[in-house]
């Protein structure tokens, strides 16, 4: 089988009509695993037990019982717990931590019968846009070893992208889903704010979190986001959102007409916020850019400008709440309770051992800008004041929700940059520029694969819809996929 | 921001650091804060209607439920099972007050 190419779609198409069995198609990405894990270093841990999984699957499917996603293999962001496995966030600190429990997506996915492939390399805690921070090396990109793969989902990304799993699941602060997705030629998913249960999940800006899907095809995300999708008693902040139901958030009545009929997309207006991309992007970027907007065109989408003064903000608003809330967060890696614990004579030595020695340089200095902001004398001047204008940029979007259903950028300023380009960390901060207004303002956000440039790396278009907009997000994505040349991954 | 400031919010963090990094944080801190500080220019007397987030606290009782802890017979074993250092069910730590 050409792994490369497999969509979710055509292989539980293949499953149920017994083209091949779960047990093959788990053999078949084991062997790419075998063949390019070492140069690409995309998994952390290749479970031992993937083919007896593939094997309980492959009964389920003979007994007639399968749903979407039996027999397919996943990999899983080396954040998310999976009971009785390692997790380790990336971090030195958390290397031999086993998982007590299932996350709540984990627990949808295994009562789908979905094969865990195994964990995926990122940055440390979720902490970066290039999977560099990774306490076990960096992950490569598959189109170009000497670049990134983005990040922080990075090892999903390529797991992905080389054949080694059909689909994997990521979390998404700032982007960290669809920038390593946009960098490797595929889609990438985050949900509105509270769609998906976090319950599982290693906490990094906890008012920011999402986890959704890496896939090949926008289809293959939707049916993901749809099995992982729900409100959950333990994740206080999660609702219901499913693109196959009414959702319970007042939208637009145009939005709701549409959903309605099957060719959806077709008459959806479509924002663009000009001014937010007149700087610092790849011309090539800008021209493919453009040239998918044209395409959206064609569909029948109406394209218009629009304005969104304070979007710029989101950024630096973002470098204040995250750090803020990750110190919290990491709070509790003190060495007592689970994780490394650093020899030490007293009490408060140990704790600044543990962290001091458990924590890679990124992680230590978002907790430490964190505990700056949060600080007495600045907390009025930075958490305060970001928290006011995170509160006007969301009432920006939904002001613009009333004109337009959909808001497009191009997913990052560049393609995939070189390993170890972005030294200083405000530059690596900024490849997030596009991605991390839909984290600030709660909204769902997809990122669509859109051709390559002169040098063969991959470009992407980012939609963004208003809360709860996930199946007009879908059906658009749609329309821009169809429309480009089939996916000829390296 | 000074090397003193770094000092001070490496110690409320309980992280150690060599004076090195300190130094190289001092740096960070400086390009980090000055991009930030480009917030302080929003005017918010604008839009006085949209002061804070919607954003609310949630609670839930604190109870033992093993109906969330999915199947786990003994939740507070395994809780404590994790830790470095345990002794009789409890998980043990340094002495405190010296």
């Amino acid at each position: 089988m050409n792994l490369s190419e497999l969509t979710i779609k055509k292989a539980m198409i293949g499953l149920s009509e017994k083209k091949f069995s779960a047990r093959k198609l788990a053999e078949d990405c084991l062997k790419n695993i075998e063949e390019r894990n070492k140069e690409l270093n995309v998994f952390l841990e290749v479970f031992d037990d993937v083919l007896a999984q593939a094997d309980v699957a492959d009964k389920i499917i003979s007994s007639g019982e399968a749903n979407p996603l039996t027999g397919i293999p996943l990999a899983i962001k080396d954040n998310i717990l999976i009971k009785g496995r390692k997790c380790s966030s990336a971090s030195k600190i958390l290397e031999n931590y086993t998982a007590s429990y299932d996350a709540t997506v984990i627990k949808k996915l295994k009562d789908a019968g979905v094969i865990f492939m195994g964990r995926t390399n990122m940055d440390e805690f979720a902490m970066g846009s290039s999977t560099e921070s990774s306490a076990f090396g960096p992950t490569k990109n598959p189109f170009d070893l000497s670049r990134v793969p983005g990040g922080s989902s990075g090892g999903s990304a390529v797991a992905v992208a080389s054949g080694m799993a059909l689909g994997a699941l990521g979390s998404d602060t700032a982007g960290s889903i669809r920038q390593p997705a946009a960098f490797c030629g595929l889609v990438g998913m985050k949900p509105t704010y509270g769609a998906v249960s976090r319950y599982g999940l290693m906490a990094l800006g906890s008012s920011i979190d999402q986890i959704g899907p890496i896939t090949k095809t926008v289809e293959d995300a939707e049916i993901i986001f749809t099995a992982i999708a729900g409100a959950d008693s333990l994740d206080a902040t999660s609702v219901d959102v499913s693109p196959t139901e009414e959702f319970s958030w007042p939208s637009r009545p145009s939005l709701r007409s549409a959903r309605a009929g099957e060719n959806s997309s077709a008459g959806f207006t479509i924002g663009v916020p000009r001014d937010f991309l007149s700087e610092g992007v790849d011309p090539e970027v800008l021209k493919n850019f453009e040239e998918s907007l044209e395409k959206l065109r064609a569909a029948g989408c109406k394209i218009i400008d629009i304005s969104l003064p304070l979007v710029k903000y989101s950024l630096a608003v973002y470098y204040i709440l995250m750090p803020a809330e990750a110190s919290t967060n990491l709070a509790r890696y003190d060495g007592m309770r689970f994780g490394f614990s650093a020899e030490a004579p007293n009490l408060l030595e140990v704790y600044k051992k543990t962290r001091g020695e458990g924590f890679g340089r990124e992680v230590r200095r978002r907790i430490m800008l964190g505990t700056y902001v949060l600080s007495h004398g600045y907390y009025d001047a930075y958490y305060n004041k970001a928290t006011a204008v995170r509160g006007q940029i969301k009432h920006e979007f939904e002001k613009v929700f009333e004109k337009v259903d959909l808001i497009a950028t191009p997913t990052a300023p560049t393609p995939a940059f070189k390993l170890g380009e972005k030294i200083d960390p405000v530059s690596m901060y900024l490849s997030d520029i596009f991605t991390v207004p839909a984290n600030i303002a709660d909204l769902p956000a997809v990122s669509v694969p859109t051709g390559k440039n002169k040098d063969g790396l991959p470009l992407s278009f980012q939609l963004m819809a208003s809360i709860g907009g996930e199946s007009a997000l879908f059906s658009t994505a749609r329309i821009l996929e169809k429309y480009l040349p089939a996916g000829d991954l390296s | 921001m000074e090397l003193k400031d770094v000092e001070k919010l490496a110690e409320l963090a309980r992280i150690e650091m060599s004076s090195e990094e300190k130094a190289n944080m001092l740096k960070d801190f400086k390009s980090i804060l000055g991009y930030v500080d480009q917030i302080q220019s929003v005017d918010l007397s604008t839009n006085s209607s949209v002061e804070k987030l919607d954003k609310i606290n949630i609670f839930r009782e604190d109870v033992l439920s093993t109906s969330d802890s999915q199947e786990d017979k003994d939740p507070i074993n395994t809780f404590v099972s994790i830790a470095p250092q345990k002794q009789d069910g409890y998980i043990k730590v340094k002495k405190i007050l010296s």
